[in-house]
């Protein structure tokens, strides 16, 4: 391929036949679990957005019940595009806060004392977020905090290891806990767990085990987010939907994905995959999205090192000795 | 941090055999403050002071 070649077009796919397909194996896959509909959690953003109308279009209306599951860090927006999404399909849908649940199992309690050991005035009025530093040519990443005091003066400092680590799992109970819930609906109506990944979130591990990491299907997981954006818009979802722009929509600070975790922009980041996983040199992606060449060998070199790192995330929980009887391979790995 | 089957010499780029990812480095970072008592800049994070044995004996020397 030459290097002019290297752009959106290669996203191209023929959409109403990826519909079928994606529609054909929600049915397949529920069918095989004995279930008979989908849960799906929505946050506004366009993977869960998108999953939700595939689940429609697969299973019908009645039989796909939309779940939004704020909580006090939540950005506004969230609940208002769920629930436009959840109008504009016809879908059921029920709000749970899940706030007080958080509260009372020390979410946000222990998030704040790990916080406090970085900046000891910090009180719940403050705002925080991590962010990822470092890495440039070459370098090392790593995390840095950052706080917002009310009257809108910003704090930051790097994490220490203790403190970064303690935050990380306080705020995967919100992750946890609302899977928590989409399973008690699962379960209450004999419905599927429907997950929401794009690719690249799922190639590079960018999800909380056990938490948004678990479902029953991820029918979107091939899925580039450059094509699950034109996958939205091919269905006629709301444009206030294909406009997003891509939170983690976790901390109470905003924060892009691309602050916490890839080291680029989603649409360059989709590209900088598909041209890895295509074999195409470093210099042709720098061309493509105007970097040098050394910073794209190092993008090449993060997917690696991300798909190292996060062999744990990927794995189910391992046998020490083959049950035989039960063990096929579709019971394994994923998560 | 690390991965078990790696032979790790005193020189070994922890960059080029891909043993740190960023959790690890600031668990190291975090280590060389508390185990040496020193306070280890933002911008001394970076592979000329951390990225062998040898690196960072000579960072953490230079520091005391």
């Amino acid at each position: 391929m030459d290097s002019g070649a290297l752009g959106p077009a290669v996203f191209d796919i023929d959409y109403d036949q990826e519909i079928e397909r994606i529609c054909h194996g929600l049915l397949e896959t529920s069918k095989e679990f004995r279930r008979r509909g989908a849960v799906v959690a929505i946050s506004g953003g366009i993977d869960s957005s998108v999953t939700a109308a595939l689940c429609a279009r697969a299973f019908g209306t009645g039989k796909v019940l939309a779940l939004l599951l704020p909580e006090q860090d939540s950005s506004s927006c969230s609940s208002s595009l769920g629930q436009l999404l959840a109008d504009h399909l016809g879908l059921q849908c029920l709000t749970v806060d899940i706030s007080p649940t958080l509260e009372a199992i020390g979410c946000y309690r222990m998030r704040d004392e790990a916080i406090r050991t970085v900046f000891p005035d910090y009180t719940p009025e403050w705002k925080s977020k991590i962010v990822i530093s470092g890495g440039a040519k070459g370098g090392f990443h790593y995390f840095r905090l950052v706080v917002q005091r009310p009257d809108g003066e910003l704090l930051e400092r790097r994490l220490p290891h203790k403190a970064y680590l303690q935050i990380v799992a306080a705020t995967n109970f919100k992750q946890r806990i609302r899977k928590t819930i989409e399973y008690f609906h699962a379960d209450r109506l004999n419905y599927c767990v429907i997950g929401t990944p794009n690719r690249v979130e799922y190639d590079q591990g960018f999800f909380v085990k056990n938490g948004d990491g678990s479902a029953d299907i991820k029918p979107i997981a091939h899925l580039y987010k450059t094509q699950i954006y034109a996958l939205a818009r091919h269905m006629g979802l709301p444009e206030e939907i294909c406009s997003t722009t891509p939170t983690t929509d976790t901390y109470s600070l905003d924060q892009g994905q691309d602050e916490f975790y890839y080291s680029l922009p989603y649409a360059e980041m989709d590209l900088a995959l598909w041209a890895h996983n295509h074999g195409i040199p470093a210099a042709q992606l720098a061309e493509a999205i105007g970097i040098d060449v050394e910073q794209a060998g190092m993008v090449y070199a993060d997917i690696e090192a991300k798909r190292r790192a996060t062999t744990y995330m990927h794995s189910g929980p391992r046998l020490l000795e083959t049950v035989s009887e039960i063990l096929t391979e579709r019971q394994e790995g994923s998560p | 941090m690390g991965q078990s089957d790696v032979q790790l010499g005193d020189s070994t780029s922890f960059l080029e055999i891909g043993l740190l990812d960023s959790t690890g480095v600031i668990e190291l970072v975090s280590f060389l403050e508390e185990e040496f008592g020193i306070q280890v800049e933002d911008d001394e994070i970076s592979p000329e002071n951390l990225d062998s044995l040898d690196c960072i004996t000579r960072y953490v020397e230079s520091k005391l």
